[in-house]
């Protein structure tokens, strides 16, 4: 069965070339633009993977890692950030609040299609 | 007294103080700040608005170029599998090519039999001919019967009722007997003239039609021959196309990978333009009338840190512009070269069944050795019905000739039983010798003409369970290779139908990618349109830091909070390295006069794509 994947970044581009790498690799993609889009759309859905951007308006990507992970049907998925950010205080944030991991942008197709492929293999322990 | 010099002192510090927070020429740079300061906002407002447009459509551009690239390479690897291996099975071409070889051989070794056939038509004509020459020997042992006969009827007539009754009765069986020699030369014989007839038309049909399909089956051999050399020339062209095609799909694959790290740029000159639009607002607030010299040492840092962003993002831009633009370039001539190796003449050209006529040549062949199996199925049926009948002739024949030797022995042994009785003076005996000596006349004739009956009926009964055999063998080739005939032309047919479509779709979406990428490539001018902006940009930014450069060497210390809020705006290691370079050279000159770009290579570029994946 295929794999869903929703990623979410401010920026169109970002989320094309987001969709266009794992589409490429087998994926279905659903896009939003900002952490109160995601929410709204994972309200009520699973998905396989959410790979988030931090830096977005209205709710960062480090708040999103913690309502999503405040919904009991994903608990468990994991979720990447994607970011330009390499800082390690928000890292530790990240991970704090239930991240499953962090790529520092710009990606290599390649690279996120393998980190991708190994999360979505082995999903994450529930957040305490 | 110490409480009046007190006094003194603080108010000395005071006035210090206040001197110290006086800047000499404060309303200077005060002025170029709030002159140039929103106009280089707006400018990079501008660029960012304009960029990030750019860059979306480039964006949407480049799944389309991606999907028309990789259904380029599923159209060549259609044109490829005409001649691919099929999990050991060979290509569909040489496995039609192996199953005409076999028809082809099934009728070749039909060729013998239809040869050992002819040999028994002209041995069974021979046969006839001698059968028929017996016909005169007959008559000449038969015809002194006539004589016999008129001799009876003449002593009948003198002899007393008894004898002349026995004379007469044996008259009767003479005339029986020339009646039966005369059907069996008026019928037997003359059907034998049209069995002789029929089996010289089937002898000559055959000279006629197995040159004929010997002809026709060497052609085919020598067609299949040449396609399955040609498919030879094919096998190893392919290797060549293949290792041309991975070799294509993996650069259009590396390119486009590169182009969605190119275009990644977007994102992060937009972060990098956030960060420099906050720290113009910072400068804009910090630089009042009543700027403190601190402040303005504040405000020339940030102008010096700013313009080396300012030429940061120049740099991911014009980066992202040469990757956008050699990228596509790169894509137009791979695709280009992919087309080459699919269409142009030479020996790429042989791969493309569709032209050179390859499977139109097997399909042709399988027709023809279907038709050519059909033909000899239906000639050794045609012969089957037309032999058929004469074993019956021949075994007719056999009996008449049987009989007729045998009435003849048995009237000629009455008469001489009768002469042996009755005959003394009566001249019986003369005609019962005479008769017995006509019977072994017959006798003789008989026995020559019924061996080669014998041999005749033998050999058109082996003619007809040749022609039986050939007829089953035949048909149970049909049967077995019918489906294999039908699946295997089937498969060619789509083969043909499909490598047409492929070539066609491949110059459309070759032309398709081509249009698309020359598009992008002729309107992708970030960095052209964004250049004079940026640079005026600086330009004013260079203006703020050389009309605050007496502030540089204000002690950082009166600004460390602010300076640590602004360095935590710098999430990017890219962002960090420029300011920690210019933070850490107060004193040295702001990082380029206006106009003179410093090299881009020498700035700390993007952080390297892919280098820090972090699982927790």
């Amino acid at each position: 069965m295929t794999k869903i994947v929703m990623t979410v970044d401010d920026a169109a581009t970002m989320r094309k070339m987001v969709g266009f790498t794992l589409r490429g690799g087998g994926y279905d993609v659903l896009e939003a633009c900002d952490g109160n889009d995601a929410l709204a759309q994972l309200a009520q859905r699973r998905v396989d993977l959410v790979i988030t951007d931090v830096n977005m308006p209205g709710m960062n990507g480090i708040d999103l890692v913690r309502h999503l992970r405040a919904l009991p049907h994903l608990r468990t998925t994991p979720i990447l950030l994607l970011t330009t950010e390499s800082d390690a205080e928000a890292k530790n944030r990240a991970r704090q609040a239930g991240a499953t991991g962090w790529i520092v942008k710009p990606f290599v197709p390649g690279q996120l299609l393998a980190a991708v492929a190994r999360v979505v293999q082995s999903p994450v322990a529930p957040v305490a | 007294m110490l409480a009046r010099t007190a006094a003194r002192l603080i108010g000395r510090l005071r006035t210090l103080r206040a001197s110290a927070r006086r800047p000499r020429a404060r309303s200077g740079p005060i002025r170029t700040t709030a002159a140039t300061l929103p106009s280089a906002a707006a400018r990079i407002v501008r660029v960012r608005e304009e960029t990030a447009r750019q860059f979306a459509e480039v964006g949407d551009r480049i799944a389309e170029v991606s999907d028309l690239c990789l259904s380029l390479v599923r159209e060549t690897e259609v044109l490829l599998s005409a001649t691919g291996d099929r999990g050991g099975r060979g290509s569909p071409v040489q496995e039609t090519a192996g199953i005409v070889e076999s028809t082809l051989g099934y009728i070749e070794s039909c060729h013998p039999k239809f040869e050992v056939v002819l040999e028994h038509l002209r041995h069974c004509d021979r046969q006839i001919d001698d059968i028929l020459r017996l016909q005169s020997e007959w008559a000449r042992v038969v015809a002194p019967l006539k004589h016999i006969r008129t001799l009876c009827r003449i002593e009948a007539a003198v002899l007393p009722a008894e004898m002349a009754a026995m004379f007469l009765a044996l008259t009767s069986e003479i005339e029986q007997i020339e009646d039966k020699v005369g059907a069996v030369f008026a019928e037997r014989f003359a059907l034998l003239h049209s069995m002789q007839e029929t089996l010289r038309q089937l002898a000559r049909h055959l000279e006629t039609v197995l040159p004929e399909q010997r002809a026709q089956s060497r052609d085919k051999r020598s067609q299949i021959g040449r396609a399955l050399r040609t498919v030879e020339e094919q096998l190893a062209g392919r290797r060549a196309q293949d290792a041309a095609l991975a070799a294509a799909t993996r650069a259009i694959s590396d390119t486009v990978g590169q182009l969605v790290v190119a275009l990644q740029s977007d994102d992060i000159v937009a972060q990098k333009s956030a960060h420099l639009s906050e720290a113009l607002a910072e400068m804009t607030a910090a630089a009042t009338p009543a700027a403190t010299p601190a402040d303005l040492g504040h405000v020339h840092r940030l102008a010096r840190i700013q313009s080396a962003q300012l030429v940061a993002i120049e740099t991911d831009l014009a980066q992202a512009q040469d990757v956008v633009s050699s990228g596509f370039t790169r894509i137009i001539s791979d695709v280009a070269q992919m087309g080459d190796k699919f269409h142009l003449a030479g020996d790429g050209a042989r791969a493309t069944p569709a032209r050179d006529g390859t499977v139109q040549v097997l399909l042709d062949a399988l027709g023809e050795s279907e038709r050519l199996v059909q033909a000899t199925v239906r000639e050794a049926t045609a012969g089957f019905a037309r032999l058929n009948p004469l074993g019956e002739m021949t075994a007719a024949l056999t009996a008449a000739m049987s009989e007729l030797a045998v009435s003849m022995h048995l009237i000629a042994l009455n008469a001489q039983i009768q002469a042996i009785q009755h005959g003394r003076r009566t001249g019986l005996e003369v005609l019962a010798a005479r008769m017995a000596e006509i019977s072994r006349g017959i006798s003789t004739v008989s026995h020559q003409a019924l061996g080669a009956l014998d041999d005749l009926s033998g050999r058109v009964r082996a003619t007809i369970t040749e022609f039986g055999r050939l007829c089953t063998d035949g048909e149970q080739h049909i049967r077995t290779r019918e489906v294999e005939w039908r699946d295997r032309a089937a498969d060619l047919r789509s083969l043909r139908d499909s490598s047409a479509r492929a070539m066609a779709a491949l110059g459309e979406k070759s032309a398709a990618v081509a249009t698309v990428s020359r598009r992008i490539v002729e309107g992708f001018r970030v960095h052209a349109s964004a250049h004079e902006e940026l640079g005026a940009a600086r330009t004013e930014l260079d203006r703020i830091a050389a009309a605050t450069s007496t502030y540089a060497g204000v002690p950082a210390a009166a600004d460390t909070g602010i300076a640590t809020a602004h360095a935590r705006r710098y999430t990017m290691a890219s962002e960090r390295a420029i300011h920690e370079a210019v933070a850490a050279t107060p004193g040295s000159p702001a990082p380029a006069p206006a106009g003179t770009a410093p090299e881009p290579k020498a700035l700390p570029s993007l952080s390297p794509a892919g280098a820090a994946v972090d699982f927790f």
